[in-house]
């Protein structure tokens, strides 16, 4: 049994058109129709299964709207799946975007606490690791400054080191390492690769077909919620590039 | 969940060291603020009641700060708790944290703030000519630990509920301040015509005001009936927060 499991996996997401959260309008939806809100339901997964070793990296890709992030979330417990069944061994380390929960006017410091607190770490817990991220970071000597005062890289290197640090059993990450710098990102490719050799599973999701064939052992590719390919990353980017998928999804909003 | 609510106790506990510190640092006055204001309402309470309405009450401006400061923070957080959940959706949609944390806090954080008034306020009448403090202040634990309960009950209820319908927080807003007036805090209870005490005596916060008013104005352990409103008023309060919080936090992605 790998670290992550997903059986049947789907997901039901309602549009609401002309979102009418107001009172006023519920109330004039009870006598007449026009008033009513328009309803659409979109299946953003259908039927997924995802199976994860220990120490394995995973790519997902495929066209924008093809469930990827939402895929993502559901393995990291974010977003309740409509059906089907996930069992994860371990704990999850979601990287869907560089500095969950950081504050401009908080310090670097402050933020690194207030960051890891997000994924359920003490004080004690994050004291142990904070040499490591502020010297992964490269910031030693700003910690105590306003992150809003960080250039954005210095703000990316911040968050990718929070997040790859939490010594997680699976590392999820959503295509962050595409706003960083030719260095950043071999940085972070480095990093990845040094907690997966510690036996950290890796899910990617990227629109990178060179760094998904480098770094993944395993890719997905999805179309409008189902996995359509799977296997050998140049197999499966060979598909992706061949089939024309790359068309907008028929739900596309 | 109680569980949970208990390993991610260091993130409620720096939800509200942030709110905190965003909201002193680079002030001048800083902490006072949380002091100024307090003081210049019973300033104004003081003058309206006490020298045009001629309120009957000896001590007037301590009968009113004993449960004005504790009105204050319910309203504050009640108010505060509508957007705890539906002004934070991008940290839910990138964290699995449980979503309770974020009104907890927002609950804590205003009642850090009451903490600190207390702190100033109740040395200064226990120490100034007025009605000082009897041993009953010791009451004022169990007290406040009731009515926290209770305020953050509320919060869950309405942080879940402003999810499916905004109009929750403008409610709130003119709720607020009907209750207020509603509530014996600026006048004592006694000027309530009798057939409008009966209805007083099922209101919550007509109840914690007079357990305020009991432990620390006048000196004296409060009625049983009193007591036991506080402490139904805040069981049903946590138990409802929580089961439609509970039930409702599925979907908070979607409606957020």
């Amino acid at each position: 049994m790998g670290v992550l499991e997903l059986a049947g996996v789907s997901k039901r997401f309602v549009i609401r058109h002309n979102p009418s959260l107001d009172l006023k309008v519920r109330v004039l939806a009870l006598f007449h129709p026009r008033h009513r809100e328009r309803r659409q339901e979109v299946w953003a997964l259908r039927d997924v299964d995802v199976h994860l070793e220990r120490g394995e990296s995973l790519g997902l890709i495929g066209p924008n709207g093809s469930g990827k992030s939402t895929l993502l979330r559901i393995m990291a417990g974010i977003l309740p799946p409509t059906r089907g069944r996930v069992a994860v061994s371990g704990t999850v380390a979601p990287m869907l975007e560089l500095g969950v929960g950081f504050h401009p006017e908080l310090t670097g410091r402050e933020n690194v606490y207030l960051s890891t607190s997000l994924f359920g770490f003490g004080r004690r817990q994050t004291d142990a690791l904070y040499d490591r991220i502020v010297a992964f970071a490269e910031l030693r000597d700003f910690m105590d400054a306003p992150v809003k005062t960080f250039s954005s890289g210095m703000a990316m290197r911040l968050g990718f080191a929070v997040a790859t640090h939490l010594e997680a059993d699976i590392l999820l990450v959503d295509e962050v390492l595409a706003v960083g710098d030719r260095a950043f990102q071999e940085k972070c490719l480095a990093r990845m690769s040094e907690v997966r050799a510690r036996g950290c599973s890796i899910v990617v999701v990227t629109h990178d077909l060179d760094l998904l064939q480098r770094f993944c052992d395993r890719a997905c590719l999805l179309v409008e919620g189902r996995i359509v390919a799977e296997g050998a990353p140049e197999e499966v980017a060979a598909r992706y590039c061949g089939d024309g998928v790359t068309a907008e999804p028929a739900h596309a909003f | 969940m109680i569980r949970d609510l208990v390993r991610y106790r260091p993130l409620i506990r720096n939800l509200v060291l942030k709110e905190l510190t965003l909201k002193y640092r680079g002030s001048v006055l800083g902490v006072a603020w949380s002091l100024a204001h307090p003081a210049l309402l019973l300033l104004v309470y003081t003058l309206a009641f006490r020298h045009v309405l001629r309120v009957p009450v000896a001590h007037y401006p301590f009968f009113l700060l004993v449960a004005l400061l504790p009105w204050n923070f319910f309203a504050a957080a009640a108010s505060a708790a509508t957007g705890a959940i539906v002004l934070n959706g991008s940290l839910l949609r990138k964290a699995a944290f449980p979503r309770e944390a974020l009104p907890i806090a927002s609950v804590l954080f205003v009642f850090a703030q009451l903490l600190l008034a207390l702190a100033v306020f109740l040395p200064a009448m226990a120490l100034a000519s007025g009605p000082g403090l009897k041993w009953t202040a010791v009451l004022l634990l169990p007290l406040l630990l009731l009515h926290v309960l209770f305020t953050t009950g509320i919060a869950l209820l309405l942080a879940a509920l402003t999810t499916a319908w905004r109009d929750i927080a403008h409610f709130t807003e003119v709720g607020l301040v009907l209750v207020f007036w509603l509530t014996p805090i600026v006048y004592p209870a006694d000027m309530v015509p009798g057939s409008w005490r009966s209805a007083l005596a099922l209101s919550p916060p007509a109840a914690f005001a007079a357990a305020y008013q009991d432990v620390l104005f006048w000196g004296r352990v409060p009625t049983w009936t009193t007591a036991t409103s506080t402490l139904v008023s805040t069981v049903a309060a946590v138990v409802l927060g929580l089961v439609v919080f509970k039930s409702m936090s599925p979907a908070f992605l979607e409606r957020v």
